[in-house]
This record gives C-alpha cells, structure tokens and sequence, in this order.
C-alpha cells in the first residue's frame, strides 16, 4: 500500500491523526502521503502520475464516507483520463465526535491500528476488502446468498441517494452488492466478483494490481436476470435466515445493515428459471 | 459461433429496476431512468424516464420526464414530455402531460389533461 489520504478535521485533530497514522504505517510496513481537502486534486494527480513507478496499487480514505466517495470520483476520472490502472480503494472511518483531548491518542491509535491492520493483512492473504455492517469490510462488491432449500422471505429496507426510502419483499438467494458502476470488457462481458461464486472462470483481461486479482473475473451476466437493481446508501436486509458471505465463511444476522458510499444492490437469479414464476 | 454479446437491454441500462418477483412500496426522488415490473405502492419523481411494464401495478404518484405504460395503474401521473398508454395497459386516475398518446385496446377509466409540467416538479 502506498498512500493514505487524509480528511482533516481541523488543524489540530489532523496533526494527531497524522501522526498516528505515519507511526502505525512505520509497524505495518506501509508508504503513506497525506493530503487535506484542498490538496486532493493535485494529490491524486500526483499519484497518478507515480502509479506505476512508485507500484502504487491501493489509496484509502480516512474520513467520512462523503470524502471517500469524492476520493474515489476525483481518482476514477484523473486515472481514466491519464489510461492508468484504477487502483483499490479502501475507507477508514474517523469518528463523527472525538473524545476529550487526553484520550484522543488511545482512541485513534486504536481504531487507525485495527482498520490499517485489517487491510493490509487482507491485502497480504490478497483477499478483497469489504464492508458490511460491523462484520466485513469491503470496496468493490460482495456476494450474499441464502440456503436455498430452506424457505426464506426477505424484507429489504433500502434509502437511496436522493434520501427516498423503499421496502421490498423478495426471496432471492443471491445478492451482488457492488459500490462501481457496471465494468464492461471489450466484449461487452460484464467484469464482476460474481464470477468468483457462479460462473466461468477466464482470467480477466484487466489486470489489477494487488488483491483485485483475486476478485475480478469474467462472467457472462446474460445467463442471468435481475430481480431488482436499485442505487442505494443504506440497505437493512431481514430475513428468516441470515444470509451468507462465503468468501468470508460468515452467516450474518437476520438483520443486518450495509453502509457504504453509494452503491448498487443486485439481486440476480438464473435466467428462464421456471420455478421462480 | 455462439454470440456472447449481451443484447441491449434498456432493463439493464435502468437505475431502478425491478421484477415480477418483488413487492414495493416506498418512495424514489431521482434522476434516473426507472422500469417497474412489479407491484409497486408509493411515489416516484424522476427527470428520468419511468415504465410500468406489462407485470407492473403501480398505486401512487408518478412525476417524470417521460412515462409508458404497459401495466396497471392507479393514481397521479405527471410527465414533462408525454405519456404513452399501450393496448396492454389498464389505467385509472389523473394524468396530465403535453403529450398523451393511448393506443387502441387499453382500458382508460381515467381523466386525462393536456398539460404542461411546471420545472419546480422535477428534481433540477
């Protein structure tokens, strides 16, 4: 990992959290540059231009989910136009109210500690970063499904970008939760984590660096339909049973809330399925 | 050879789509292109264009760019461009655009308007 960028919260917050940040980077082993608001266009510039050089594969956001969501428009759009590699991007969450000045140390040495420990052990074991509710952390996309033998209703509580609320009932067996916009190969295939659970298994042709391998496949999303596909900031899903993430080897409770910048909710079942009508 | 290509399918294009296979209710305040193939209880305003395809029951307010109407509906629609009514469609209620085409065969028990959308209606 190479660069950390930085919301600063005020002068003083942002010294201490910088500070900490750099000392825990010097344990995990990792190279960071921090950048305040003002200075994100040229930082991400700047690391744009040294991507490939510097084999910068990663850029993590510490701050709220709003910067994390203009970190990641303002990198899409100067990596796309510079035709470098996207690289991953993570987010860290600052708390919204910090504690008294004595315990501000303990407290951002802790939670900076165990989030940049998250990541980069996942990173080392190249396994995607995600979030989800307290239990998963992740960037790019997640899989859920349920065991589809047992019966199973679904209540889906989804606040979308423009703050509409909409609740669903649906028992799909799988979700595709995914915080990019649809990535198209040159064949018009679909590039999805997806692929990783359901589908063919050719190497995708985008070469990302560092854990994105692991993740990115082809598949051929023209076998399958959606359910419903929906923009969303928050997503409460209930169900009768919870549902699972096998990549993580986790059943998450029957309620559970997923939070992230906004991102898309998919719910996919095979095309031309009968039993489903 | 088999043709991988994915054929255009505007279902996929849409921002909010959804299926026979679920239930809505709720709100959208968008500006995104949206198709409900589904039973759908709530409001919807968009600067996109919004279809109630064939499976689609929609109880509530539409406001949108343009609307079609393959399905049932019942309430308020308001369309900045026009709306379309195909032989497939069943409606009731209010509906007001500059536009308003209905094909022959669908059921209209409804009072339409010609009317002009006021820009406030729309998400800017």
């Amino acid at each position: 990992m190479k660069y950390v960028i930085i919301e600063p919260v005020s002068s003083w917050t942002q010294s201490e959290l910088s500070e900490k940040i750099q000392k825990i980077s010097l344990k995990l082993r990792l190279d960071i540059s921090i950048a305040s608001t003002s200075e994100l266009n040229e930082a991400i510039t700047d690391i744009s231009a040294h991507a490939e050089k510097q084999g910068l594969d990663t850029i993590i956001a510490v701050g709220s989910l709003g910067w994390f969501d203009q970190v990641v428009s303002t990198a899409l759009r100067t990596f796309s136009q510079a035709e470098k590699q996207i690289p991953v991007f993570a987010h860290l969450a600052t708390p919204r109210s910090f504690p008294g000045a004595n315990r501000l140390p303990a407290y951002l040495e802790s939670r900076l500690q165990q989030g940049l420990s998250a990541i980069a052990a996942r990173k080392i074991s190249e396994q995607p970063v995600y979030v989800c509710g307290d239990a998963i952390w992740f960037l790019h996309s997640l899989d859920l499904q349920i065991d589809n033998t047992a019966p199973n209703h679904s209540r889906f509580t989804i606040t979308t970008p423009g703050h509409g609320t909409l609740k669903l009932q649906a028992n799909p067996e799988k979700l595709h939760i995914s915080t990019e916009q649809t990535i198209l190969d040159q064949d018009n295939h679909h590039l999805t984590v997806l692929a990783q659970q359901r589908q063919l298994t050719q190497p995708p042709q985008h070469v990302d660096a560092g854990f994105l391998q692991a993740v990115k496949k082809k598949v051929d999303t023209y076998l399958y339909e959606d359910v419903f596909h929906v923009p969303a900031s928050s997503l409460t899903i209930e169900s009768t049973q919870g549902y699972k993430a096998p990549e993580y080897g986790l059943t998450l409770p029957v309620k559970t809330t997923i939070r992230a910048a906004d991102f898309k909710v998919r719910c996919i079942v095979p095309k031309n399925d009968i039993s489903k009508y | 050879m088999l043709n991988k290509k994915s054929p255009f399918d505007y279902r996929q294009a849409a921002g909010f789509y959804f299926s026979n296979l679920v239930k809505v209710e709720g709100t959208i305040n968008e500006h995104e292109d949206i198709v409900i193939d589904s039973e759908y209880n709530g409001s919807i305003i968009t600067n996109g264009f919004c279809e109630v395809s064939e499976n689609g029951h929609v109880i509530g307010d539409i406001r949108a760019r343009a609307i079609t109407i393959l399905g049932r509906t019942e309430g308020e629609f308001t369309a900045r461009d026009s709306i379309v009514v195909k032989k497939s469609a069943k409606i009731k209620g209010h509906y007001y655009s500059p536009k308003i085409l209905i094909e022959s065969g669908s059921e209209v028990d409804a009072r339409i308007k010609r009317h002009r959308a006021q820009k406030d209606e729309l998400p800017s």
